[in-house]
């Protein structure tokens, strides 16, 4: 459904994947601060 | 687009019809009512409880409520002003308006955006739900820790806790897909010739807000399984008695609190420069100024959490660094500042409702954030932490900075939305009747927190009477104000003048060239970018 003309790289679903990635990892690792101690 | 192309369209869009339309529509705009109208809802229900609030505070001693049902009502009211008010009112907007000013069909990821939604309801009945249950006999209400969620009384607290905590969590989830589809949109489905830096303030301002979304979300999320699993599985992260540490917690919460602020208000941020230059006739001044300052407050905002809990004890070095990094975010603030007013700056300004709003809100949230500069400071913050000053300033940043508003960006795109024009005088009498109620019910705040009223409780000492008072009067006043805001956008909805396509003489954007209410599927010829 992406506007290739605006010079967009990868598809919507990729680009989603990656940024859900990134929060679901980010949730367990902030989990792991508690670790410090 | 001419409009005979639109009617033959609108003829022939294969959505259902009636409920089964609103349950299963992946169109961003029914979403974006959906959002809109669950806000409004919230946004009264949230009301409500305040309201019961200041009728207890209204004279020193109890009178209607017991201290535990007044703390359940503090908490509650927060959170679903925060999770179910201001942020579904702004993603409704992004919903709305960020496909129609970027010149695409849709949101890029439509049925994650219908899971987003829908995903809300059960969270605002799991927040309020124990309010009923404790009415027969099932638990005893809902959180009374406030919104902050703070151990040792939160792993203490009933079954109202568990409740908010799985609340929290599908408002998160839904928060992340929201912001997700939104950062996907922004980047794949601009028109052609739409370059980044050619994008409407609008969609900038959502765009860092989302990733900021995608950067603290998960930290809460993360903070509060840490909580339930203290709470039900014998783990002692948060409990001293176990070796844990509960400040801990308030550095994870306030990791995402803190930019949770600036999600609220970069999307107003971003809206708000539009209606200026609209009713001043001119263009917005400072363009790559105001986007890069958001950008550089949006950093800031995930580095300065700290400075939520001064008094809670830390070292002096990571005293001074959260007092300056936080007085620091006051200069990409003022940049923006002085682009609005500029933006303004021999305009030929005329003042419908929108920019009465918008006027009212650089005012007034100008006071909400030179009071946080007062807060910033360490030494002060000792005095003014947990009183009602900073309830005051909270407001003046989230009531005035935040829903008044999303009241200018409604009053602005309600025409656009509906195709009528709403009554421009009961929309100056609400804003009138707000404005003068808001600042009668939180001035007296700041007084009273200064003479060192604590917030958070049911009773006060004798010489705060008469500033609770007022508050409490001018607070049923704006409680009651609103319904004004309500008939203006139901009569609006049903009827009235038939709105133009461009709708304000000043309006410039892709959302402005198509008819008024845009048809089902928008952009069914591609628009291209000057």
């Amino acid at each position: 459904m992406e506007n290739k003309e605006t010079g967009a790289k990868g598809s919507s679903k990729k680009i989603a994947y990656i940024l859900g990635g990134v929060a679901l990892i980010w949730y367990v690792v902030s989990m792991f601060t508690i670790w410090h101690h | 687009m001419s409009t005979t192309t639109v009617a033959h369209h609108e003829e022939h869009h294969d959505h259902p019809a009636g409920i089964m339309r609103w349950l299963t529509t992946t169109n961003h705009k029914d979403i974006g009512t959906m959002y809109l109208t669950f806000s409004l809802i919230m946004f009264f229900v949230g009301g409500s409880m305040i309201l019961a609030i200041r009728a207890e505070l209204f004279q020193p001693g109890l009178q209607l409520l017991n201290p535990e049902f007044f703390n359940q009502l503090i908490g509650v009211h927060a959170l679903v002003m925060i999770f179910a008010a201001l942020m579904p009112a702004a993603t409704g907007f992004a919903n709305w308006m960020i496909p129609l000013q970027i010149g695409a069909p849709d949101m890029a990821l439509p049925r994650l955006n219908n899971w987003g939604f829908w995903l809300l309801p059960p969270s605002a009945i799991l927040l309020t739900l124990p309010f009923t249950l404790a009415l027969f006999g099932i638990g005893d209400g809902a959180l009374a820790t406030g919104w902050t969620f703070y151990p040792p009384l939160s792993v203490q607290g009933g079954i109202g806790v568990d409740f908010a905590i799985f609340a929290v969590h599908l408002l998160g989830i839904s928060s992340v897909l929201g912001s997700i589809n939104i950062i996907v949109t922004l980047f794949n489905m601009r028109a052609p010739g739409m370059t980044l830096m050619k994008m409407p303030m609008f969609a900038w301002g959502w765009l860092i807000t989302a990733f900021l979304l995608i950067a603290t979300i998960p930290v809460l999320a993360g903070a509060v399984t840490m909580l339930l699993t203290d709470r039900h599985f014998g783990t002692h992260f948060f409990d001293a008695a176990g070796g844990g540490d509960p400040i801990m917690f308030q550095h994870l919460f306030w990791f995402f609190g803190h930019p949770e602020v600036y999600i609220l208000l970069l999307p107003v941020w971003g809206f708000i420069p539009q209606i200026l230059e609209t009713f001043s006739r001119k263009p917005m001044y400072g363009y790559k100024a105001q986007v890069y300052s958001l950008w550089a407050i949006g950093a800031l905002a995930v580095v300065v959490w700290a400075h939520h809990f001064f008094t809670a004890g830390m070292p002096v070095p990571a005293l001074l660094y959260f007092m300056y990094s936080t007085m620091a975010i006051s200069l990409p603030l003022a940049v923006l500042f002085f682009c609005w007013i500029k933006t303004m700056w021999k305009g030929s300004m005329s003042f419908e409702t929108p920019m009465l709003f918008a006027v009212g809100w650089i005012i007034l949230f100008g006071i909400g954030g030179l009071t946080g500069l007062v807060l910033a400071d360490v030494a002060a913050d000792a005095q003014y932490h947990n009183s009602y000053f900073v309830v005051a300033h909270f407001h003046y940043t989230l009531f005035a900075g935040g829903i008044m508003g999303i009241m200018a960006g409604t009053y602005y795109w309600l025409p656009k939305m509906t195709g009528h024009m709403y009554s421009e005088k009961l929309g100056k009498l609400h804003f009138w009747l707000t404005a003068i109620s808001f600042n009668l019910t939180f001035i007296p705040q700041f007084f009273l927190g200064l003479a060192g009223m604590p917030r958070r409780i049911p009773d006060y000492a004798l010489q705060f009477a008469e500033f609770n008072m007022i508050s409490s009067i001018a607070a049923f006043v704006l409680g009651f104000s609103q319904l004004l805001f309500v008939y203006n956008i139901v009569s609006c909805a049903r009827g009235g003048k038939k709105a133009t396509d461009q709708v304000w003489e000043g309006a410039k954007g892709l959302e402005w060239t198509l008819p008024s209410p845009p048809p089902y599927h928008s952009f069914t010829e591609q628009p291209t970018v000057k």
